[in-house]
């Protein structure tokens, strides 16, 4: 009899498991989700504070911006919240009309009023992103127009508004959670544990869980008020280190590999797609023109010094380490922006011509340190460890007594931000596309330009160049200016643009339409 | 008399540690990686830092173990790299084995609360998982190999503290000891002359064992990132750029060899000391 149960028991323990297998089955095939894999550079998901390359694609698919770039395109802004726009003639005017049928991810109608608690809001929490609304103040004459003004010509502000940091927030929401857009917002807006925790923007995804260093989860916006509708349900970020991420897309287990250099994605085979493209960072080296800094920043802050490193790299090898599709960074500017210089214009290692300058520069055997994101640090594939190693090896032949220092991005981001380095091996990847991020970004006295210790009138030429760019609404008299402001930078600033790197990103086959973008690296909202 | 000292001296060589083939083959290797490091530049065919070759060159007559993401001939990194990894793994146990022996002779024999307090210091060591530990350390003073040093020895030192505080425990309750101290003897000269010697065996035997152990926790503290700096040849840092190039497969393979043989070395070595000079052990060990 207990035999006789035992048997009936496992017969419906068994009819359970596989009916249960049955019911389930369909709801899981009915969900469709995608995993990317990247190294995250990432602060929590508030637009207003965030600038990382990471937190700037998971953004870009939460907020919408008044315009944006289709595709890899970052040069024709087309519609978004703004159904249309006119810039004045002097463009210091920018005036927009929201889509009536822009609504948030809660239903709401997006208004006039959300746009400028946005961008008030940025400006004045001042985080990172703040510097995006330096001169420019916003205003809403109705519900449905935003009109923002400049005191001088900005024809760059089309593109500045495109950034993810400057997506539109429900301020409703955001207000009750903290938010604030006051001139103390810097102080009063307690609204980032909120937007950590859920988004209020009007993108075709959500915010469903943040973890800052292991996972980011969104999930379709039910009430996506666009045409392109969200085409997966959840869309799954994981950190993971480069090799992996390289194992994991061929084996099928991540749909998206976003950081493999040229050689890891050689040989993975044909069951995944390589989309190829020039990455929009640029890797640079710089040595501190903060004479007070150190004992060898009194040598650094030497323009010889700065010539005995621009003229001993060997950019070439650097060139080669980086891969199939890297080129050499002739300026700072990168290859498709306005204005960039052409491979002819490129520094090229000069051996006598750098240790003449060495000598004449007088450091010797003073010590003297490579700060740079060490612990496998990596952009677009490329090891910056490896990278000092190269750069280490060609000034210790020009005669420099160097060392180097890698340190995890917790502590290697703030010595570099706060002007702390001697030496430094960083990238820049633009925060909007256009030129006049690099001249307002390198030249004397601006936010690179002070952490290399290059204050403001430290080069009047420069500073000059970079103020008739500015202003400049002439595209083709724009791009003189920035071919200009380059070329005099290559010949007196501490800054010495090394390599811009291939980008790829290796995708599985059934994920469609995936480009690559200079600011949000990839367009989630397109992918299909 | 003479017969039984030739028993005698028959009876402590039976505990050699050159009657144990596996003790010969790990003192053959140390030997050789001993001669590598110091011969290295004359041994090497090249610069380990020379960056003149091509990028990542399978393994050739030209380049024995292939070169590496830089252009750097693998061979060459490896046998500098014995220049780093043995002499650092042999300071940091004799540091960790210095300053746990000195805490726990001042714990065993002060007792009370001395002892107390000074084991409860050792628990909270003992009570983090060791390369968590020792990576946090590291990465708070600064990816260096001397910084990782410091890390390490900062986290090995507690188990030198319980051994000795456990022998000093046992040893003072000797009449020699209470004989010394009626003799006028001061603790410090009863601890350096009257203990001392009881307690250097024991502790050279784990420190011969824990060498292989530092060689792994700097290796991995390398491979992390938080020890030795490029362009360092240090066989964890190698091993990692070799994990980011999987189908280069010598990148990684070589310097992880190399590893592993100076690990199973020092292993072996450790065995065969703790049999010479600890057979009590040894034999609890084997029963």
């Amino acid at each position: 009899m207990k035999t006789h149960f035992k048997s009936i028991a496992s017969v419906a323990l068994s009819v359970a498991l596989v009916t249960t297998a049955f019911v389930t089955t369909p709801a899981s095939a009915a969900t469709k989700n995608l995993t990317i894999e990247t190294v995250f550079q990432l602060t929590p998901p508030d637009p207003g504070r965030t600038f990382e390359q990471t937190g700037n694609m998971i953004n870009h698919a939460m907020y919408q911006t008044l315009v944006t770039y289709k595709g890899g395109d970052a040069s024709t802004p087309v519609p978004s919240i703004a159904s249309k726009w006119t810039v004045n003639a002097g463009a210091t005017q920018f005036t927009f009309t929201i889509d009536p049928k822009a609504k948030f991810s809660d239903g709401t109608k997006v208004t006039s009023a959300d746009v400028v608690f946005s961008l008030n809001r940025v400006k004045n929490i001042k985080g990172n992103p703040s510097s995006l609304m330096a001169g420019i103040t916003v205003s809403a004459p109705d519900a449905t127009t935003v009109v923002l003004t400049t005191d001088k010509a900005t024809p760059q502000v089309l593109a500045i508004i495109t950034s993810p940091s400057l997506g539109i927030v429900n301020s409703k929401v955001v207000k009750a959670n903290g938010g604030s857009d006051a001139v103390d917002a810097s102080t009063s807006d307690t609204a980032l544990k909120y937007l950590t925790s859920a988004s209020a923007g009007s993108g075709p995804y959500m915010l469903k869980s943040f973890n800052l260093t292991t996972e980011v989860d969104l999930v379709k916006n039910p009430n996506f008020w666009g045409t392109d509708k969200p085409a997966y349900d959840k869309i799954i970020f994981r950190n993971v280190p480069v090799n992996v991420q390289r194992l994991d897309v061929i084996k099928g287990s991540s749909s998206i590999a976003i950081d493999l250099s040229p050689d890891q994605a050689s040989g993975v085979g044909n069951k995944v797609n390589v989309i190829k493209g020039q990455a929009s960072n640029v890797f640079f080296f710089y040595l501190s023109a903060n004479s007070a800094f150190s004992a060898a920043t009194k040598f650094t802050s030497n323009p010889k010094c700065v010539e005995a490193v621009r003229y001993g790299i060997n950019y070439n090898k650097i060139v080669r380490y980086a891969g199939l599709g890297a080129i050499q960074a002739p300026g700072i500017i990168p290859s498709f922006f306005s204005g960039a210089l052409t491979q002819k214009d490129a520094i090229k290692q000069d051996t006598a011509r750098a240790k003449a300058a060495f000598d004449a520069c007088g450091i010797k055997d003073t010590p003297v340190s490579i700060s740079f994101w060490g612990s496998g640090g990596a952009v677009n594939g490329l090891n910056f460890g490896s990278l000092a190693a190269l750069v280490n090896e060609d000034l210790n032949a020009v005669g420099f007594n160097t060392s180097l220092t890698g340190a995890p991005i917790a502590v290697s981001l703030p010595l570099y931000r706060d002007n702390k380095e001697e030496m430094g091996l960083w990238l820049w990847g633009p925060d909007w596309p256009d030129s006049t991020n690099y001249t307002e970004s390198f030249s004397p006295g601006t936010k690179v330009g002070l952490r290399m210790g290059w204050a403001a009138g430290a080069d009047p030429t420069i500073s000059a160049l970079q103020a008739k760019a500015a202003t400049e609404t002439d595209a083709k008299k724009r791009a003189a200016l920035f071919t200009q402001w380059q070329k005099e930078m290559n010949l007196r600033s501490p800054l010495i643009p090394l390599v811009q790197p291939a980008d790829i990103l290796v995708a599985n086959k059934s994920v469609l339409n995936v480009k690559d973008h200079p600011i949000w690296k990839l367009n989630l909202t397109e992918l299909k | 008399m003479k017969i039984t000292l030739k028993k005698i001296k028959s009876s402590k060589n039976s505990n050699s540690i050159w009657r144990q083939p596996l003790a010969v083959v790990g003192v053959g290797i140390i030997v050789i990686w001993t001669l590598l490091a110091i011969f290295a530049p004359w041994i090497a065919p090249y610069n380990p830092n020379a960056q003149d070759a091509a990028k990542f060159l399978a393994p050739s007559a030209a380049h024995w173990m292939g070169t590496d993401e830089l252009n750097r001939d693998i061979l060459s990194r490896v046998i500098f790299g014995a220049r780093i990894s043995l002499p650092y793994s042999l300071l940091l146990v004799a540091l960790s084995a210095t300053l746990g022996s000195i805490v726990g002779a001042i714990s065993g024999y002060a007792g009370g609360k001395v002892d107390s307090f000074l084991m409860r210091v050792t628990d909270v060591f003992f009570a983090f998982p060791g390369i968590v530990l020792a990576m946090a350390v590291a990465a708070a003073l600064g990816p260096q190999i001397r910084n990782a040093v410091i890390a390490i020895t900062i986290v090995a030192w507690p188990v030198y503290a319980r051994l000795v505080r456990g022998l000093i425990l046992n040893a003072k309750q000797n009449d020699y000891v209470t004989a010394s101290a009626l003799l006028g003897s001061s603790s410090l000269r009863t601890l350096i002359v009257d203990l001392r010697p009881n307690l250097s065996g024991p502790v050279f035997v784990l420190a011969a064992l824990e060498v292989g152990n530092a060689l792994l926790l700097l290796s991995g503290l390398s491979f992390l990132g938080l020890g030795a700096q490029p362009p360092a040849s240090e066989w964890g840092s190698m091993v990692s750029l070799g994990a980011e190039n999987f189908d280069r497969w010598w990148v990684g393979l070589f310097p992880g060899l190399a590893i592993l043989t100076a690990v199973l070395a020092f292993n072996f070595i450790g065995d065969a000391l703790r049999d010479a000079m600890d057979p009590r052990t040894a034999k609890a060990l084997r029963d």
